[in-house]
């Protein structure tokens, strides 16, 4: 057992989950998107275990140890290990909610969503979901004091049009919207879009995205995946288009499963995982380089995500997770019984975490090998985004 | 037990709808043609048990989806090498027929994958969800993911 991997376990039914701005929200099967005040519920735990900070770090603040100001001293052996010492002094937990309990431990009245989502987001306060028949948006955090998005992004129909597969965050502010063998979408949530929301950004098939800044792999589990690149037109003052490319022939294979994290594609292939560097400039990427060469199955692949802390692969009868150590961490549960994952690469507090959602219960684990390693060269993972700690996105100053 | 009905051929189904087994969905698969796997009899209890379930029944709904869970896991009901890949399918589509076929219905193993336009809408998931289909497969389902 990987002494830096914690669990939680929150026992019951959940579809969804996912965690934003201090609260762990969780879609219920019957559709109530429950919110639980998470600091509040990991502070009482680190309390009672007299570890705040080990605890705080893992579930709560998983960008704290990245701190440029705390670089010198993790780099001082006897701080450091003392340090990880508290971080790998975290327990392994379980909570047990009754039925209507969990609902009372939530912060904020539950509302209740009309049907299933196929796909969800969050993003500027607000929750983006797909239904059959369009996107829909509801404000997530109440009584928010500054307006981040368009009133009328605030509406919870935005677009009447189906059907649509997977929703991800694009270049600027729009949403990216696959929709298999209509192509791929843009949806514009500026004040500047109003007149054209919806742009066609590709007639090739696409079952789902990955974003590299403004550019996009637009993948296909049935057909050819293409990367996107796209660049920002100063005088324009948009993104325009600025090349296309069969990811396929990137990686000079056509066996792999495709996904993307920073600038950086990934294969996932019978060989490993292969990795390119793309350059966005000059739409060039740098010849296949492997970064995993243990035979990995994509025929029983379903999918797979990068983070900060590694890679996470569904296959159909357990989660494999390449930690950026160079270890990895096996989850296995039985063929089918995984509902739902989900990673937040995006996050500022929770990129160290893995939801796993399954039909009794809801596994949170958190990854904490990451800030013990030297960013720059990591094999697997994307290189922590110390733009964070920044106005101005200086990445050179770790 | 030996089919009673014929590819190409026209019957009355138990919940009185008329059912043609068209030649197109039948035999080898070919680029962009889904073709069934189970046998003419399955392919008829399907279509029945489309129909038991009230779904065809309205006179607005032209275009219906099912399924066949073994325990609560899809069966395969047909095949496709759909853009040079070969696929096995786990859901069927069945249609209200156009021209020649107007008063009856047919139906084909359907890529939800692949086309949108085969794609089961959530009213549909819930019918499976009822019968048996597990959450995670739904979701993969939802989300045009691979089922195994």
């Amino acid at each position: 057992m990987n002494p830096f991997v914690h669990k939680l376990i929150i026992r019951s039914p959940v579809y969804d989950s996912f965690i934003y701005k201090r609260k762990l929200y969780l879609l219920t099967q019957d559709n109530f998107l429950l919110a639980i005040d998470w600091v509040d519920f990991i502070s009482k735990l680190g309390k009672e275990a007299g570890n705040d900070f080990g605890y705080y770090c893992s579930f709560c603040k998983s960008d704290y140890l990245y701190h440029p100001q705390y670089a010198p001293f993790l780099q001082g052996e006897a701080i450091r290990e003392a340090i990880q010492s508290v971080m790998s002094d975290v327990r392994d937990d379980e909570f047990v909610f009754g039925e209507g309990e969990l609902k009372k431990y939530c912060s904020t009245d539950a509302p209740r969503l009309a049907q299933t989502p196929i796909d969800l987001l969050v993003y500027k306060d607000t929750l983006f979901y797909l239904y059959d028949d369009g996107l829909y948006a509801r404000d997530l955090v109440k009584n928010r004091r500054v307006v981040s998005v368009p009133h009328f992004v605030r509406s919870e129909a935005l677009l009447r049009r189906g059907k649509f597969v997977s929703l991800a965050k694009g270049y600027g502010s729009c949403l990216l919207l696959s929709a298999l063998d209509d192509g791929l979408y843009a949806f514009d949530l500026s004040d500047e879009g109003q007149g054209r929301r919806l742009e066609k950004l590709c007639e090739e098939h696409s079952s789902f995205v990955g974003k590299d800044y403004s550019s996009f792999l637009s993948g296909s589990y049935t057909r050819r995946s293409f990367f996107f690149g796209r660049k920002w037109d100063e005088k324009k003052r948009v993104y325009l288009p600025n090349g296309k490319r069969d990811v396929s022939t990137i990686f000079h294979r056509s066996d792999g499963v495709y996904f993307s994290q920073g600038n950086v594609l990934y294969c996932v292939s019978s060989a490993g995982i292969d990795s390119v560097d793309y350059t966005q400039n000059s739409f060039s990427f740098s010849e296949p380089h492997q970064v995993y060469n243990r035979s990995l199955n994509p025929d029983d692949l379903v999918s797979a995500q990068g983070t900060v802390f590694g890679f996470v692969l569904e296959f159909s009868d357990h989660l494999l997770v390449l930690l950026s150590d160079d270890s990895s961490f096996e989850i296995p549960f039985p063929k089918g019984a995984l509902v739902n994952w989900r990673v937040f690469p995006e996050s500022i507090d929770y990129e160290n975490h893995l939801h796993l959602d399954f039909a009794d219960r809801l596994e949170i684990y958190s990854f904490n090998q990451d800030p013990f390693i030297e960013q720059r060269s990591k094999q697997i993972g994307s290189r922590f985004p110390f733009w964070q700690f920044t106005s101005v996105g200086h990445w050179d100053r770790y | 037990m030996a089919d009673v009905y014929n590819v190409g051929g026209t019957f009355l189904s138990a919940f009185n709808f008329y059912y043609t087994f068209v030649n197109y969905h039948h035999g080898k698969p070919s680029a962009n043609k889904s073709v069934w796997t189970v046998s003419l009899n399955d392919e008829m209890a399907l279509f029945d048990d489309t129909a038991s379930c009230g779904l065809i029944n309205n006179h607005e709904c032209k275009r219906v989806f099912n399924i066949n869970l073994k325990g609560n896991k899809p069966c395969v009901l047909g095949e496709t090498i759909r853009n040079g890949s070969f696929r096995e399918l786990l859901i069927c589509q069945f249609e209200a027929g156009s021209g020649v076929l107007s008063s009856s219905w047919h139906g084909y193993p359907a890529d939800y994958m692949d086309s949108k336009r085969e794609r089961p809408s959530e009213q549909d998931i819930q019918v499976f969800i009822r019968k048996g289909l597990k959450d995670s497969d739904a979701r993969k389902m939802r989300k045009a993911q691979r089922i195994r």
